[in-house]
């Protein structure tokens, strides 16, 4: 296994950036996942790792060798495509062998290791089979097994989930962190579904228009966001925001006013510079429902939504549309005026201007 | 509608299509297996009086028509392989590598198919008699690769651009070289592209006059569709009876080949939208 780093890495088709300046550190036995929008860069990335695409700029090495100018061939990391591409007119065994006798291994060898691969991932009654006469979620499997069976420095995965259903694809999800832990492997994981990135990374990283907005622990990234775009892009319901005014009382202890409410919320924890445009923002289940008198603010009920365990209640709070998650069955109707209440910790506070945390 | 109904239509609204089909072979056969004097018959039949193959053996063995089809099958063999020698790599670059003045290279290419092989024909000569080939089936078959390669690469590389890019990238990853994987992953799915390109060359190279004609002036080594056309007008009279003899023949392999690959045929010619 292997450690992968990408220092002031930039790839640019003609005057179009793609990728600007993106240092990354990945550690040995680490699950790392690049999310981000579509077009942000996050599948070229791992296209450089993988030596599939060149870079205009920085440096790539592999445990400490600079790996700018090897082929794919020879960086010796195993990569799950999207679309699976395994090679249709290889039955299930060919595919997974392929790589074990490009590598000029025994006959003997090949059918102890492809065997081995087969059986972790339940694919022993497909060895005969064409890719075309397996479905989805089991060429999903083959492609891993055909990763598997070399035992790669580091795994890529290009998301390798998103041509599944949903039901199907939550399972795969447990199936490959679950093979992550067996065999330990370096992995890169590039997914547009944050719920993927996640449960399955030990660290995320977040990309923008080519650059990397943030990168943490999920948890991390999920409760201390560096800024308005990765406090959007993580979470569902997404966060809700809305433009405030941070000021201070008569103590001069400051209070945050949203623009379209009369009340004043109290945030003692925070330290900046008050008396500033702020945009704060709040996650659909930090908040809970309470009478409007009882309510830090007041908001009108517009949609609700039982998905079962929970409620998403759309409301309407000036002009911003918020949605408020509740654990409890609310019965609440088209137009009933609420009140929201939530903690202060809870409260997240970006610059109106350069949109970064600043609480 | 019923099954057999709908059937039953079907091979009604095709069968003047069928008809316009068979007739040419049928007429061949017929005056083929027929004696001189029932060809000019008044009284025409389409079944001739007995089984008379004499036309075939005189064909074969005193107009040496055999060595003229075997020389057709060497010149027309020779020339769609060096044509796929040629157009295989070139197609593949056009669709998988960067290549300066692509665009220019594939115009160019078009280009080629406006001017007919007659215009030619003249200089062609000139040159292969400087270096001494005239009379050489090697020149037939390497004026026929020239001319059908451009088509061949046009063909091949719509066919190649319907390959997935990942898959050769998937066995660049696990190891593979640019030419391992483009010979043990790329080449066997293209089978079905490379079939049908090859067989329009060799259709096209069999079909071949004028240039066999002009780079041929030996009787030995000319093709068959030159020795036909010898049939008609070399002699006093023409003799129908030998000629059908002889398009029957050489349309044999044509056939022959078209009914093999019928299945990779369907499934080329459905793709890419090149002829």
């Amino acid at each position: 296994m292997a450690s992968i780093s990408l220092a002031n890495i930039s790839k640019r088709f003609g005057s179009l950036s793609v990728l600007d300046n993106v240092s990354i550190d990945i550690r040995d036995r680490e699950f790392v996942a690049l999310v981000g929008p579509s077009g942000c860069g996050k599948s070229t990335l791992l296209r450089i790792v993988a030596g599939l695409e060149s870079i205009s700029d920085g440096e790539i090495s592999i445990d400490g060798e600079v790996v700018n100018d090897l082929g794919p061939q020879k960086r010796d990391l195993a990569m799950v495509f999207q679309t699976y591409a395994l090679y249709p007119h290889m039955t299930t065994a060919q595919n997974m062998a392929f790589p074990l006798k490009l590598r000029g291994h025994s006959a003997l060898e090949i059918d102890k290791a492809v065997g081995q691969a087969a059986s972790t991932l339940h694919l022993d009654d497909l060895m005969d089979r064409l890719p075309r006469a397996l479905s989805g979620g089991q060429r999903q499997r083959v492609a891993m097994g055909r990763a598997m069976v070399r035992e790669p420095r580091a795994f890529l995965f290009d998301e390798p989930l998103s041509n599944l259903d949903a039901k199907l694809r939550s399972h795969m999800r447990l199936e490959i962190r679950q093979l992550h832990q067996a065999l330990n492997a370096t992995s890169i994981y590039v997914t547009h579904d944050q719920v993927e990135a996640m449960t399955m990374a030990d660290r995320i990283v977040v990309m923008n228009r080519g650059r990397v907005e943030q990168e943490g622990s999920p948890i991390e990234l999920f409760d201390r966001p560096a800024n308005l775009f990765v406090a959007s892009f993580l979470g569902s319901p997404t966060m809700n925001m809305a433009d405030a005014v941070l000021t201070t009382d008569d103590e001069g202890k400051p209070v945050l006013s949203f623009d379209a409410q009369t009340s004043r919320i109290p945030v003692p924890a925070f330290t900046g510079a008050p008396n500033r445009k702020v945009i704060a923002g709040l996650r659909p289940q930090h908040m809970d429902v309470v009478p409007p008198d009882e309510g830090m603010i007041q908001a009108q009920v517009q949609i609700v939504e039982n998905t079962g365990c929970e409620t998403n209640i759309v409301v309407a709070i000036g002009a911003e549309t918020w949605t408020v998650q509740s654990r409890q069955r609310q019965r609440l109707a088209q137009g009933d005026v609420i009140g929201l209440i939530f903690r202060e910790e809870h409260i997240h506070l970006f610059d109106h201007g350069s949109q970064k945390r600043i609480n | 509608m019923t099954k057999a109904k709908r059937s039953i239509l079907c091979w009604a609204a095709l069968s003047p299509l069928l008809v316009v089909a068979i007739f040419p072979y049928a007429t061949m056969l017929s005056t083929a297996l027929k004696q001189k004097d029932e060809v000019f018959a008044v009284d025409q039949s389409w079944l001739p009086r007995g089984l008379y193959l004499d036309n075939f053996t005189r064909l074969l063995f005193e107009r040496n028509f055999g060595q003229a089809v075997l020389n057709s099958l060497t010149i027309s063999l020779g020339a769609t392989l060096l044509s796929l020698a040629v157009a295989i790599p070139a197609a593949y670059a056009l669709t998988r590598l960067s290549v300066p003045g692509k665009p220019f290279f594939r115009n160019y290419l078009l280009i080629t198919q406006m001017i007919s092989p007659i215009v030619l024909i003249i200089g062609l000569f000139r040159m292969f008699a400087y270096f001494g080939m005239i009379n050489s089936q090697t020149s037939v078959i390497i004026a026929h690769s020239a001319f059908y390669m451009a088509f061949a690469v046009w063909m091949l590389q719509s066919y190649f651009a319907t390959i997935p890019r990942e898959l050769e990238e998937a066995a660049w990853l696990d190891g593979a070289s640019r030419f391992t994987g483009f010979v043990r992953v790329f080449l066997p799915l293209c089978l079905p592209g490379v079939v049908v390109t090859a067989l329009f060359t060799f259709v096209s190279s069999w079909n071949e006059y004028a240039m066999s004609l002009t780079f041929l002036r030996d009787a030995s080594q000319q093709t068959a569709p030159v020795q036909i056309a010898f049939l008609t007008g070399t002699l006093y009279q023409i003799e129908w009876e030998m000629i059908m003899a002889a398009t029957l023949i050489a349309s044999l392999p044509v056939a022959i080949i078209f009914a093999f690959i019928q299945k990779y045929l369907i499934g080329g010619l459905a793709l890419g939208g090149v002829k």
